[in-house]
């Protein structure tokens, strides 16, 4: 067999014990597993660990295996902090030669019963001076154990439960939960600073955006499924709804929008994988999420028209997956700032 | 005091502004105002009793009503006036649907002992409303509800399901389309009947909304007993009630007051940030089409104050304003970038506001009061001509 075909068999196979497993915790009863105990599941599974190389511990499937699993986190609406504590710090690890910090980082992200979160959303800049960390990061998944943050050309890892440190936690949109944390002068377990630090930090931030341009693409797409299933089944007027043809067309175009999503993003992660830290790379990411957050606002709008009354409930299913694509949709940026970018960049090229 | 036996339609318009406008900032309670937080708030329970208590004491109560029946009697003009002052301001909506539903039906529609039976305590806020139409089966394709009344002796033995009845867990009454024959045609054979929500037989669910607030329920009829004196317009005769209850509300529901509170929350969050041209544009394509839409409304008011019934076309202000309210708390989320993943307030210069909350509470617009597909198909019909039939 071929590397390539050897690797897209792998990928399927990550694919649907990640659709399996993601399934399944959806189906359990709530109250079944606590937030910890899913993360360990998850962990065990082995899907942070999808892109690090296989010699790292991984499965080596790189952009194409994390976009495809955050795809199934979106998909199946699992609120756990795949992206955070899987895709982000696995990044940067991949991103930094061996050493002290990734081995420190590796061994987090590996571990279960830990949470090592990114924090992409500065909110107050940081500050590193004599060994200590000052800086507040929000919209930081919830609860977590670590925090691996840029601050100038370092990366730091903090444990969060030492000295200096204010975690104010709040209800997501999404299901889960987000903090806003608040450093002053903590003492970071580790610290790894230079230029391959700061690209690690920059790369660990791009594969974030992609992967939630990605995970996106799966909340739209399964709200759209939702509806689409809703509307061949609801009857009015002695005919389906899904008979009336502006409904057709407005499916349709809603097809067209995930269509556009899936390829973009599938187009991201192939230039991540080629270079994570390209200007290019982080052109394509920016068409992804701005495509990806349209699309988003596109199905949110729709599902909730097309089911009618039952739309704008809580407990139906697709009520749940609009909270999320509304809440979600401009986290990394708004399809404008998102459209200039690649813009910009497209233009200066 | 504003005298009780006031002529308001005698007033110069500014005259009766200012009225309202003075009274409302002696007496409107702070904590009620629409804000950043609340752009469309609604006021609940207790809160709706002590309103309609406050503007009846005030002589204030129910613009439309005829004086007879204890309202202001205000002409249509003094109506819209009144209301543009009133949201002007800032004042939380209520779901009274006796003021604008129910009240207006039975002068129409009901004897002499039926409204001396009901109007009075729905005026001084006794009796709470809600509308019992919808079924589980039966949204759009109102006709085919199957909620069945039979007929025993003196009473209507009422048997079935109703969904979405706004405020139903706090309402003491029901207006509700049940089935009592089977016609040739579904629309007949319907019966427009009225409830006590109390009364056994009726058990109430409450079902929370996108926002996660308990706003509409379904209430379950198991045999409930309903006299037959409290049917309105005839047996059977529940269809021709039910159309003619809508009336002006199609012009109201048309209103730039949602979306207005909407861009001005918009204008907040601009304001609280560097100036960005793109933004602004998006700000503007929201702004001008609100400006467009105010003034098709007053066109249409206007005419309709001169004497001109409102055709079929007025149901085009409900699908503008629905949709243009939407497009706004679209925007402001957008502008709420990452922030909006908070489930709750977020704080905005020196307030606050809900993201989530205000985007979710604009979705019904478009589904409730004949969805915009149906207002869409019956313009096409009604107005263009186009279609088959
Ligand atoms: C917040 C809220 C409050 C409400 N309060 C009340 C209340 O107090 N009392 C009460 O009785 N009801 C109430 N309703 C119910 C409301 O009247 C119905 O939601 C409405 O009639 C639509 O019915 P449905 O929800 O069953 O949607 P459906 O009729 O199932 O429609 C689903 C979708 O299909 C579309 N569709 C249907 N038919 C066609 C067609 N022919 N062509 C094209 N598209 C079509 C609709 O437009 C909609 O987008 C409330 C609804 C909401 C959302």
């Amino acid at each position: 067999m071929t590397q390539a075909n050897e690797t897209a068999e792998l990928l399927s196979m990550v694919e649907s014990s990640a659709t399996l497993f993601l399934d399944d915790a959806c189906s359990r009863a709530p109250g079944t597993n606590t937030f910890a105990e899913l993360w360990r599941e998850i962990v065990e599974m082995g899907l942070p660990l999808v892109a690090l190389p296989e010699d790292r511990g991984g499965s080596g499937l790189g952009a194409a295996g994390f976009t495809c699993v955050a795809r199934q986190f979106g998909r199946a609406l699992v609120a756990q902090p795949y992206i955070a504590c899987g895709v982000a710090p696995v990044a940067a690890i991949a991103a930094l030669p061996d050493g002290a910090f990734s081995d420190a980082a590796l061994a987090l992200v590996a571990d279960g019963t830990f949470r090592l979160a990114f924090g992409a959303k500065q909110s107050q800049a940081p500050l590193l001076a004599g060994g200590r960390l000052s800086g507040q990061w929000k919209l930081i998944a919830h609860p977590a154990t670590h925090l691996m943050v840029a601050a100038g050309d370092a990366l730091c890892l903090v444990a969060l439960d030492g000295a200096g440190i204010i975690i104010e936690p709040h209800k997501a949109l999404d299901g889960g939960e987000i903090a806003t944390v608040s450093l002053t002068e903590a003492v970071p377990l580790q610290v790894e600073q230079g230029p391959a630090a700061a690209r690690a930090g920059a790369v660990a931030l791009a594969a974030s955006r992609l992967a939630h341009a990605a995970l996106l693409g799966g909340l739209a797409e399964s709200a759209f499924r939702q509806t689409q299933d809703y509307i061949k089944t609801r009857a009015q007027f002695g005919q389906t709804i899904a008979s009336f043809q502006s409904i057709q067309h407005r499916s349709v175009d809603q097809f067209i929008a995930n269509s556009l999503t899936e390829a973009s993003v599938e187009a991201a992660a192939t230039a991540f994988d080629a270079d994570p830290a390209a200007p290019a790379t982080a052109a394509l990411i920016a068409a992804a999420l701005a495509r990806a957050s349209t699309g988003a606002a596109h199905v949110a709008r729709e599902s909730v028209q097309m089911h009618g009354a039952i739309g704008f409930t809580a407990e139906a299913d697709v009520g749940r997956y609009v909270r999320a694509l509304t809440g979600l949709a401009n986290f990394h940026g708004t399809a404008r700032d998102n459209r200039r970018q690649f813009a910009q960049f497209e233009d200066a090229a | 005091m504003i005298d009780k036996d006031m002529d308001f339609n005698a007033l110069e318009d500014s005259a009766f502004r200012k009225l309202l406008e003075d009274w409302l900032a002696a007496n409107y309670p702070q904590e009620w105002r629409q804000d950043m937080r609340r752009p469309f708030r609604r006021l609940r329970g207790d809160d709706v009793v002590r309103w309609i208590g406050m503007q009846l004491d005030a002589g204030l109560r129910c613009p439309a009503w005829p004086k007879e029946y204890g309202g202001m009697g205000l002409d249509f003009l003094k109506q819209s006036v009144h209301q543009e002052v009133f949201e002007t301001y800032g004042v939380a909506r209520v779901v009274d649907l006796a003021e604008v539903q129910i009240g207006p039906t039975l002068m129409v529609h009901a004897t002499a002992e039926q409204k001396a039976r009901f109007i009075p305590p729905m005026l001084k806020g006794e009796h709470l409303w809600c509308q019992g139409y919808s079924e589980p089966g039966a949204g759009s394709d109102l006709a085919s509800l199957k909620t069945a009344a039979i007929v025993d002796g003196d009473m209507l033995r009422v048997t079935g399901q109703k969904i979405w009845t706004s405020h139903a867990q706090e309402a003491t009454h029901m207006f509700a389309l049940v089935r009592t024959s089977k016609g040739e045609r579904k629309q007949q054979g319907i019966s427009f009947i009225l409830l006590e929500m109390d009364a056994p037989g009726v058990t109430i669910r409450p079902i929370a909304n996108l926002a996660g607030e308990e706003e509409f329920c379904e209430v379950f009829l198991d045999d409930v007993k309903v006299p037959l004196a409290n049917v309105i317009g005839g047996l059977d005769n529940g269809w021709t009630v039910a159309k003619a209850l809508l009336g002006h509300e199609r012009v109201w529901i048309g209103s730039p007051g949602l979306a207005t509170r909407a861009l001005t929350l918009t204008r907040t969050l601009l304001a609280a940030r560097p100036h960005d041209d793109v933004l602004f544009d998006a700000y503007a394509a929201c702004a001008a089409d609100l400006h467009d839409l105010r003034w098709l409304y007053r066109k249409t008011c206007s005419a309709i104050a001169g004497g001109t019934e409102p055709g079929v076309e007025v149901s085009m202000l409900k699908v503008i304003q629905s949709e243009l309210l939407q497009r706004i708390t679209e925007l402001n989320v957008e502008l709420g970038g990452d922030d909006a993943l908070v489930d709750g307030d977020s704080p905005v210069g020196d307030t606050v506001t809900d993201y989530g909350w205000q985007y979710f509470m604009a979705r019904p617009g478009t589904i409730f009061a004949g969805a915009n597909e149906i207002q869409r198909n019956v313009l096409a019909k009604a107005v263009l001509g186009l279609g088959s039939k």
